[in-house]
């Protein structure tokens, strides 16, 4: 709501200047977002008057002017308006002025004639979008008179950003309502709405069908306007301060009384109005054609306005080009009704129409406003364009009507709630300067709220109201006192910070990618889940919730590696969406992209790249933290965007919770990537499941350590190597690590061979060698057995 | 002293002498460990004068021994002394060998970071939990109820076209999980409703995560970060919500702000208030961070409406309670100094290695 303080002041003027009325406004609610002046200050623009006119010796469309700017001598100005005539009272630049478009005046000849200014049209000087010609003042100013006086430019226009509950200050009136409450000003009259005079016959019957729509409407037509006639200057600028432009009489009137009294009104052409006018729901079969051009087709939530004929406006929101007001236009039917909030915002939600009307229709308009805005309105639109008004045809459905019924308050809840000590007293007359009626003489009163607020409907809507006249600032900052209560403590639930602080050590940087992907990367990534696509994506890249973190993940490497990042480990946390059955799965996962060089460029060591080994160690050191390590395992499995050699699924129980591997090598052609990537991700919720520590007795005899090295088929995996000794081998082996694996030279062709550390150790005596060599022994001819294993 | 009594000295002392000199002129230590074999070794010349004791006088006999002792030990000290110089010698040029250039680098890693964002979230979370808060999470994919109607925004509410909501394609198939009422939640307030569906005051939580917004340009992203907070026993007030939040900005930016709460409205909390602070950038003096106002708008909090409680089965005249909602961005950005929203998102490894 952009309110013209001018204006504000002749409804209520508080000793306060632009600014600390801005800071009022603001500390109570009403949000001001800037301050603009209304036009520029300066001495250089000016009331001139045309005293005398000649044709331009060297230019058909040019002329020659005389004019008086107040000074000893006229001025010579050189003008191509078409309107400039004699006598004509208008608006002087003078040599120096700097116009709003950028424009400096100086002395200079036009066609050989030196021109000592320019004569100004109203878009010239800011004030209108386009001007036909240069001003034409009425009233004969006096010449040289300042134009910031002329045009009341000494003006601010203030910008209040209005929440949508405060529907009752989108007029001037209603603003200076709130700083009347505020301040303690009285509020003015400077409008006297009396009764026209009906001098036109002729009624219009008002059928209200849909009345839970609109229960309350007031029209009447006015007859024998000139809907042609120009809008006088200051209603205009108070438009222009408002952001409306000039439009014609009838609109200006209309939105003019909208601003100064908050009430949307619509005026029609009452010859192309068909026997009566009636408010009711579309039939679902009816097109409309509106104002701004667009067709609509109303749906049978939708309120319209019609005639015998058919849809003539969206009610409240937007009115139709066949029934509406042109500069032929001689008699009107001027509409002021009342439509209910949630009717109008539904319609203008679902025909995506916004408008000023719908605007406050949707957030409330005074339900007792309507026949005092049509008077204001008829008085100003018969002193501009003339005409006659005929009676006025109201029409109310009282059962229908929004109704204000008293609000208990109870003085010693509203102290609980603000946890302030404001007395009964001061409660009553927060409320009553804001025109609440209040009754009842014990804590508890009753409050009964004006016509205009919408907001208010339970006690907790009072007591913010007393929050705000007595000022937040005025309640005291305090300190919760109460019992101390721990959050629950849950050993066996690890940190989400543990897991990321790991990865982060390891060098990985974590990112945050957008949980929306492109539909191709979906496919590409998830080819067997369903899409969850967005019925309003900001674009066709960002149009699906991802199935998977690594479309983000390579689309960050991408983004990186085109500015000459090689290396990268990266890591993400956050859910991924997915479809199953009847259930939306929304689980976190926790997953990680690794390309480039092992470690970074150094001087000492071989450089060499990350490998399957580099993307497993991280995930195991990841897995290490549950204290779980054995619940989890590795097995070879293939999956359509990994390397299918390169890749494992992994286990946590017998249940699937992740995956790694390298990116399969055609999927790396399809983005184009020049290396190798590794991805893993895993359940979030396994890799936070911990196990809480229980204490084993352990031996503290000596150890002994047995290498050995056994030859396997190729093809076998070091699991079942590993299985088989772990078997053989009993209780006495507390610790097995592989540390050779081998194939060339002195092993057949299509053999491995493994190297492994056994370390035995018995829990209560030192082992012999003979138990040693004998358990040995028994591993060996247990491998041999079990996977024709030989001793290398 | 008997003459052959002084030939014998004579004749040790020249064989000390002798070997002392052999120690001396010995160059390492294997040519040291030859002169201590020549003289003290089993044959050595030293060991084998003892051997001379059978030709020698009685009256001689005792004291030669301890002389030819007396002249090993001369000999023995000499060589140790030598050895200890060869030594030191051999360790100072193997030190010299292994001199390093310790300026070069050190086995470096690349080092790793957070994102900013959740550097900042992490930061809200401590402080929030010193307070007694309990971190609770929610789904990203909310239906319309938890991310409107309970939270007394219905359908015609103007307050949803503040929302920007992203909606999700419905699917016409029978038992679907998503139908036309699904969103990306707008705020992290659904969260508050489903933690009071599913438990009894008192209690104190925050819950942080991405929510989502159909908006993108300077200053919006379509995904960004909340924290919502929630607090509700009997008798919470909304001077408390002034405390707590007032003293929550001081700690997070470390630095004795003025905090100004004004009224403002949302539909879940009554009285509602934006809080603004005294602008981090420029102390309040105006900049171009604060519009050249002097203050940032950095939350928006309430009292629980009683419709929220209504919806989420809470009997609004025992208990009251306070929530607010914070966006860690724009926490981040004030406190990090980053100039552009857009950032947080690129994910441009030259930005995050910075945090």
């Amino acid at each position: 709501m952009l309110v013209s303080e001018r204006w504000l002041r002749e409804w209520v003027s508080p000793k306060l200047d632009t600014e600390e009325l801005a800071d009022r406004l603001t500390m109570a609610g009403l949000e001001v977002g800037s301050i603009d002046v209304a036009g520029e200050l300066t001495d250089k623009l000016v009331v001139g008057r045309i005293e005398e006119i000649s044709a331009h010796p060297d230019a058909d469309r040019l002329r020659v002017c005389k004019v008086d700017v107040g000074r000893a001598r006229n001025l010579t100005i050189v003008c191509g308006a078409a309107n400039a005539r004699q006598g004509l009272y208008t608006i002087a630049a003078l040599v120096g002025a700097k116009l709003p478009a950028g424009l400096i005046i100086s002395k200079a000849a036009v066609r050989g004639v030196v021109s000592s200014g320019m004569l100004c049209s109203a878009s010239e000087l800011g004030l209108e979008e386009s001007s036909a010609g240069i001003m034409d003042l009425a009233g004969k100013p006096q010449p040289g008179a300042l134009a910031s006086d002329v045009l009341h430019l000494n003006d601010k226009v203030i910008d209040l950003e209005l929440t949508p509950n405060r529907g009752d200050c989108l007029s001037i009136r209603g603003v200076a309502r709130e700083v009347a409450a505020l301040t303690g000003s009285r509020l003015k009259k400077p409008v006297k709405t009396t009764e026209m005079e009906v001098q036109a016959r002729g009624k219009l019957a008002v059928r209200l069908t849909a009345s839970d729509g609109c229960p309350h409407y007031a029209g009447r037509i006015i007859r024998g306007i000139d809907a042609s006639a120009e809008t006088p200057l200051w209603m205009k600028e108070r438009l222009r301060r408002a952001g409306l432009r000039s439009l014609g009489a009838c609109v200006d009137v209309t939105n003019y009384v909208m601003i100064e009294l908050g009430q949307p009104m619509h005026a029609f052409d009452l010859d192309k109005l068909d026997s009566f006018i009636e408010v009711r729901y579309a039939n679902g079969k009816e097109k409309l054609e509106l104002l701004d051009g667009s067709m609509v087709k109303p749906e049978k939530t939708d309120l319209l306005i019609a005639d015998k004929q058919g849809p003539l406006a969206l009610a409240g929101i937007m009115g139709g080009v066949s029934s509406s007001v042109t500069d032929q236009t001689t008699d009107i039917f001027l509409e002021s009704a009342f439509f209910t909030p949630e009717i109008v915002a539904v319609t203008s939600r679902d025909r995506g129409i916004h408008s000023d009307s719908s605007h406050r229709f949707e957030r409330g308009v005074d339900f007792q406003l309507q026949v005092e805005a049509l008077e204001r309105a008829s008085a100003l639109l018969i002193e501009i364009a003339g005409g006659m008004c005929g009676p006025v045809v109201e029409k109310t459905v009282a059962k229908k009507m929004p109704s204000k019924e008293p609000i208990a308050l109870r003085n010693k809840r509203l102290n609980g709630l603000l946890g302030t000590n404001i007395s009964r007293r001061q409660m009553i007359s927060s409320l009553q300067r804001l025109n609440m009626e209040i009754k009842g003489k014990t804590d508890t009163i009753w409050v009964t709220a004006p016509t205009y607020r919408f907001d208010i409907c339970i006690e907790a809507d009072l007591i913010e109201e007393v929050a705000r006249i007595t000022g937040f600032e005025n309640i005291a900052e305090v300190a919760p006192v109460g019992r101390l209560q721990p959050c629950a403590g849950n050993e066996k639930q690890l940190p989400l910070r543990r897991i990321q602080s790991v990865m982060v050590d390891r060098d990985y940087q974590e990112v945050i990618t957008y949980s929306f992907i492109d539909h191709a990367m979906h496919e590409l990534f998830s080819p067997d889940l369903p899409a969850v696509e967005l019925e309003n994506p900001i674009s066709s890249d960002m149009s699906v919730m991802r199935a998977s973190l690594w479309p983000g993940l390579i689309k960050t490497m991408q983004y990186n590696f085109n500015r000459q990042v090689r290396n990268m480990k990266l890591f993400e946390t956050g859910r991924i969406f997915v479809k199953k059955g009847r259930n939306l799965l929304q689980h976190r996962y926790f997953s990680g992209l690794l390309t480039g060089d092992a470690e970074s460029r150094s001087w000492i060591d071989k450089q060499r790249e990350v490998d399957f080994f580099d993307l497993k160690g991280d995930v195991e050191a990841l897995i290490a933290l549950t204290g779980r390590k054995n619940a989890f395992s590795f097995t070879s499995f293939e999956h359509p965007v990994l390397h299918p050699g390169q890749s494992a699924v992994i286990k946590d129980g017998k249940k699937s919770v992740g995956l790694l591997g390298r990116l399969h090598p055609a999927i790396e052609a399809t983005l184009g990537l020049e290396q190798d990537v590794y991805l893993f991700e895993i359940r979030l919720d396994s890799l936070l499941e911990a196990q809480i520590p229980a204490f084993n007795e352990f031996s503290r005899f000596p150890s002994v350590q047995r290498d050995i090295a056994l030859v396997i088929t190729a093809n076998m995996q070091s699991t079942d190597v590993i299985r088989s000794i772990k078997q053989h081998a009993g209780d006495l082996l507390v610790k097995l690590e592989l540390f050779d694996q081998y194939q060339g030279e002195h092993i057949d062709f299509g053999k491995k061979s493994l190297g492994f550390t056994l370390t035995l150790q018995h829990s209560s005596r030192t082992l012999t060698d003979s138990e040693t060599e004998d358990l040995m022994q028994n591993v060996i001819r247990g491998v041999q057995v079990d996977l024709d294993a030989q001793l290398r | 002293m008997t003459d052959s009594e002084s030939k014998i000295r004579q004749e040790l002392d020249g064989l000390v002498a002798q070997a002392k000199g052999q120690a001396v002129a010995a160059l390492d230590l294997s040519a040291l460990d030859d002169v201590r074999v020549r003289y003290l070794g089993k044959k050595g010349e030293l060991t084998l004068q003892l051997k001379r004791i059978g030709s020698l006088s009685a009256e001689l006999r005792p004291n030669f021994g301890k002389w030819v002792n007396l002249a090993k030990n001369q000999v023995q000290e000499e060589i140790t002394t030598c050895k200890n110089v060869l030594e030191q010698a051999d360790l100072n040029k193997k030190l010299a060998e292994e001199i390093l250039d310790v300026t070069l680098p050190g086995r470096s890693t690349s080092g790793g970071g957070q994102h900013p964002v959740s550097r900042t979230m992490q930061r809200l979370e401590d402080i929030f939990v010193s307070m007694g808060f309990a971190v609770e999470e929610g789904p990203e994919i909310e239906d319309d109820f938890h991310n409107f109607e309970a939270l007394n925004i219905p359908a015609s509410h103007p307050a949803r076209a503040m929302h920007d909501t992203f909606y999700l394609k419905g699917d016409s198939k029978k038992g679907s999980p998503l139908n036309e009422k699904n969103v990306l939640r707008t705020h992290t307030s659904p969260v508050q409703v489903r933690f009071m569906e599913n438990n009894e005051p008192p209690f104190r939580i925050i819950a942080p995560g991405r929510v989502y917004r159909c908006d993108s340009d300077v200053t919006h992203t379509p995904m960004f970060h909340q924290i919502e907070g929630l607090f509700v026993d009997e008798n919470v007030s909304f001077a408390e919500l002034k405390g707590v939040l007032s003293e929550f900005l001081k700690i997070f930016f470390e630095k004795d702000l003025d905090v100004k709460f004004r009224p403002s409205f949302f539909p879940f909390t009554e009285p509602s208030a934006e809080v603004d602070i005294s602008c981090v950038m420029c102390g309040g003096s105006g900049c171009r961070v604060c519009s050249h106002t002097g203050w940032l708008e950095v939350l928006g909090c309430g009292m629980v409406h009683p419709e929220v409680f209504r919806h989420t089965g809470i009997d609004s005249e025992k208990y009251s309670g306070f929530a607010f909602g914070l966006g860690v961005e724009r926490l981040a950005m004030l406190r990090y100094g980053v100039n552009d929203l857009r950032l947080f998102f690129e994910n441009d490894l030259s930005f995050l290695k910075q945090f």
